[in-house]
């Protein structure tokens, strides 16, 4: 604390190298994030943090010794595989658990102690806040895994693990925690109700537990004790699980961030737009590699439906959210909308509310319906020959467009009907996001546990019947197998599925007619005046002539960032 | 000129209860303005709206002609706001703790630490820099509140029973504080639940109850519009009776009393007319020995004002 008092005064102090270190390790501490720096100098004071530290250096030189006993590695043999395990064991429990439980905490306590007030009227911003968080957690990333470095290396040395494969594991863990980290402190931000966050914690410990055990469990057994690495590495298939699965991290860590930051926006200000473009980003992404690895690996047409079945969740799940937004926009978020023709076509779903977010995702789930529903006839007519196992027949082309084609009407009749349910509550009550998601979720159990339930009350019939219409779960699972297993209620879904979804989509036109006709306002007269102090636009110097009086610049001071 | 806080018909409903109902008024730059009402009166509801950590059911309010929902980034960079009860953070020190903030709100190098250094001076904690805040009186603790809300020397400060807890010196010591501020041009809102707490050092106030406004302007204008305001108490040589019969034919008088050679009443004109009447009276030929006007208490028009009522 008090060397960085006399930061600016050791820059003029000339002692070579070690003196630029010095002062640039100062300046760079002036743009790292005010919370970080806050949070490392509490931890380095609290006792938890020391002792926390201190046991998994101890759990390390424990093992190194206990473990050189247990697995005999004392008498000459190439033990590096199980000490590794057990290494791999220890680091992850601080990284998968402590490390994000401590954020979801962290970033929970602030509302607990009442401090999050003061922070959030200064100048930081929210994802400023997040990352802030973000960064200490990682910051404990770094420190847990340098104090268990040396054991690592250690690992090496005693042979029977080669460096590859640590590097690999390690980074794998790496990203494990800190996307579960950003989950957990999605979790904090969601709800500020004491009981909601008692949920949340629970979950998230058990989750974290669970994805340890997981995680720690799979891995070792499979990659460490067994040494098939070798195996996988010479695997695409292998390689195209990495790049899914670390596409999947990325993405989700961003979006968990993004929900954190927009959960702290002030209420006028545009919480949704990020969202979207995380959700699209996300989905082209996952798109461009499973049309990848169903090209090259595995190009059945089976496949296709099962990634319908992925891509129908996200959206689905993500429409659950977006359909539980406020209709009206802010002045200030309107300061922002598109204004040309071409940016309201393609921007105005981006823009926050229950009916664009209704809009976007169908149509999102559309492209994905038509791209996957093509991909048969694209793949005849570009690769006529090429990989000749698959079974290309129109039947089975066709029973795809049907499968991809019922499932996007569910979805449509789904958000449909929840998103009229939360516009007519809206009428009398408040309706969070969370509630909204909760009257989608209550949505989906009655359309598929009462049919189930009124069938087995009062039919004996077993297999599939009509009344099952709107259980989505077994009517798709139906239409999966009706190649195989016959599917007489087919014709019927076919026909009422489409014409309710139509229905459904008709009766939200109006509410989300209305949300589309919102247009760009101007900003106040007293913000312009002010941006235009702040930034002026450029215009021609005065002509000042040389005998001119020099005076000194008026100094325009005011708001460096409003 | 345009007033540094505005409020316009701001309302705030907690579901049934409407804690804020149709509050306007404004503070001009330089003003300190006390926010006076009895607890429940809606006072630190909204001062939260004014400090961006709530929004208006309807309404709105304005920090230097911006907006508090649409543009609490802009309010915010102007104004500092000091809870009635905030939390503090576990392991941080004083310094800690502004350097923290300072940097919150974008200080950097030399800025930051000639803002700690100058926010420490005038708060004086220069001496407690290095303790621990958990382990702070509550009268030290609120001067480390108020310093945070000064470090990014903003030209509005928000002020929510500052001295609610303090001991009558440290008590003192906020009035001259607050003053200071004044002095150099910041506006000051202040609420208190004791008007007498704020008389001296506000420009103005407003009395709020039950979420409403019902009296704003500076205390004397307050006093004034309560009937009968005034006691005027005059003692002459002789008897008082003619003073009476001269003064009813001169003006109403409401209420008075005859206390030996004293007559006491009531009276409702300002100074000056009080000068009159008393240069009219020697004039008429009364032997006046003495002459005196004492204002009703402002706690006796505080009581007048509000009703006692809360929700
Ligand atoms: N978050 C809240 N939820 C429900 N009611 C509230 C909330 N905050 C304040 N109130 C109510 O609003 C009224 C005004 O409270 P407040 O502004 O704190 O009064 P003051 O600061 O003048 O003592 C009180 O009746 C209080 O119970
Ligand atoms: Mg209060």
């Amino acid at each position: 604390m008090t060397s960085s008092d006399e930061a600016p005064a050791i820059a003029t102090d000339e002692r070579g190298f070690w003196a630029w270190f010095d002062t640039w390790c100062q300046r760079a501490g002036e743009y790292l994030n005010p919370i970080l720096v806050k949070e490392t100098r509490q931890a380095f004071k609290s006792r938890q943090f020391v002792i926390t530290f201190s046991l998994v250096l101890l759990c390390g030189w424990v093992w190194s010794v206990g473990g050189l006993v247990l697995t005999g590695a004392l008498d000459g043999s190439s033990r590096g595989r199980e000490m590794f395990a057990g290494y791999f064991f220890i680091l992850g429990f601080p990284l998968l658990v402590m490390v994000p439980f401590g954020a979801f905490r962290s970033l929970a306590a602030e509302w607990e102690d009442n401090t999050y007030e003061l922070l959030s009227i200064s100048a930081l911003k929210p994802h400023q806040i997040v990352s802030g968080k973000l960064g200490s957690s990682l910051l404990q990333i770094v420190l847990y895994l340098s104090a268990l470095a040396p054991c690592l290396a250690f690992t090496y040395l005693l042979r029977g693990i080669d460096l590859p494969t640590i590097v690999f594991l390690l980074f794998w863990m790496v990203v494990n925690s800190i996307t579960v980290t950003l989950l957990g402190l999605c979790l904090a931000t969601i709800s500020r109700a004491r009981h909601w966050q008692v949920v949340y914690s629970v979950a998230l410990i058990a989750g974290c537990l669970w994805n340890y055990g997981l995680f720690c469990g799979v891995l070792t057994e499979e990659l460490v004790l067994r040494d098939r690495i070798a195996l996988y590495m010479v695997d695409p298939e292998f390689w195209v699980a990495n790049g899914i699965i670390f596409s999947a991290a990325v993405g989700y860590g961003a979006l968990f961030f993004l929900i954190a930051r927009a959960a702290l926006l002030f209420p006028s200000e545009n919480r949704s737009t990020a969202l979207r473009i995380c959700l699209v980003v996300q989905y082209l992404l996952f798109l461009a590699w499973a049309f990848w690895g169903w090209l090259f690996i595995d190009p059945d047409l089976e496949v296709l439906m099962s990634l319908g079945i992925v891509i129908g969740l996200h959206w689905w799940g993500a429409g659950a959210f977006l359909i539980g937004e406020r209709p009206e926009l802010s002045k200030r978020a309107r300061r922002r909308l598109p204004q040309s023709f071409l940016g309201r076509m393609f921007w105005t779903t981006f823009n926050p509310g229950s009916g664009t977010g209704y809009l976007f995702v169908l149509g999102n789930l559309a492209s994905a319906v038509i791209v996957l529903a093509a991909a048969p006839y694209a793949l005849t007519a570009l690769a006529p020959t090429a990989t000749p196992r698959i079974d290309r027949s129109p039947d089975l082309a066709l029973y795809v467009m049907v499968f991809l084609g019922l499932g996007f009407c569910y979805v449509t009749i789904y958000l449909g009907i929840g998103r009229l349910i939360i516009l007519a509550a809206r009428r009398f009550t408040e309706v969070s996001v969370q509630l909204a998601m909760l009257v989608q979720i209550l949505l989906v159990l009655v359309g598929t546990l009462g049919p189930m339930l009124l069938q087995a009350w009062f039919s004996d019939s077993r297999g599939y019947t009509i009344l099952q219409i709107s259980n989505l779960f077994w009517t798709l699972e139906a239409t999966f197998r009706a190649r195989h297993t016959p599917f007489p209620e087919l014709p019927i879904v076919v026909t009422v599925l489409p014409f309710t979804a139509l229905v459904v989509l008709l009766l939200n036109v109006r509410s989300v007619g209305r949300e589309l006709r919102q247009l760009r306002v101007d900003a106040p007269q007293r913000v312009q005046e002010e941006d235009a102090l702040l930034h002026p636009s450029p215009q021609p110097e005065p002509y000042r002539s040389p005998w001119d009086e020099d005076e000194p610049a008026a100094r325009l001071t005011g708001a460096p960032d409003a | 000129m345009r007033p540094m806080i505005q409020f316009q018909n701001l309302h705030r409903y907690f579901g049934p209860t409407r804690a804020v109902n149709g509050i306007s008024f404004e503070v001009q730059q330089g003003q300190v303005f006390g926010y006076i009402g009895p607890n429940g009166a809606g006072k630190t509801t909204s001062m939260r709206i004014l400090a961006t950590l709530d929004i208006p059911t309807q309404g709105d309010a304005y920090v230097d002609g911006f907006s508090v929902v649409d543009d609490p980034d802009r309010v915010r960079h102007r104004l500092g706001f000091m809870p009635d009860n905030f939390g503090t953070y576990a392991n941080v020190n004083v310094r800690e703790y502004l350097d923290f903030f300072a940097r919150a709100y974008n200080l950097r190098g030399r800025q930051r630490l000639a803002a700690i250094h100058r926010t420490m001076e005038f708060t004086q904690l220069d001496e407690l820099a290095e303790k621990p805040i958990n382990g702070l009186s509550k009268g030290m603790k609120q001067r480390l509140c108020l310093g945070r809300t000064l470090i990014h020397d903003p030209p509005v400060l928000v002020l929510d029973e500052p001295a609610a807890g303090l001991d009558p010196r440290a008590r003192i010591e906020l009035r001259q504080i607050i003053r200071r501020l004044a002095a150099e041009g910041k506006t000051v809102l202040i609420s208190s639940h004791i008007l007498t707490e704020l008389a001296e050092m506000c420009d103005a106030v407003g009395i709020i109850e039950r979420g409403r406004l019902l009296a704003v302007g500076t205390v004397d204008e307050i006093q004034k519009n309560q009937p009968g305001h005034n006691a005027v108490r005059v003692r002459v040589l002789g008897e008082v009776q003619p003073l009476l019969t001269w003064l009813q034919e001169r003006i109403a008088i409401h209420q008075y009393r005859i206390d030996g050679q004293q007559l006491i009443f009531a009276h409702d004109g300002d100074r000056e007319s009080e000068a009159d009447l008393l240069r009219d009276m020697v004039l008429a030929g009364f032997r006046v020995v003495e002459f005196g006007c004492e204002r009703r208490s402002l706690e006796d028009v505080f009581m007048q004002v509000t009703k006692g009522q809360v929700q």
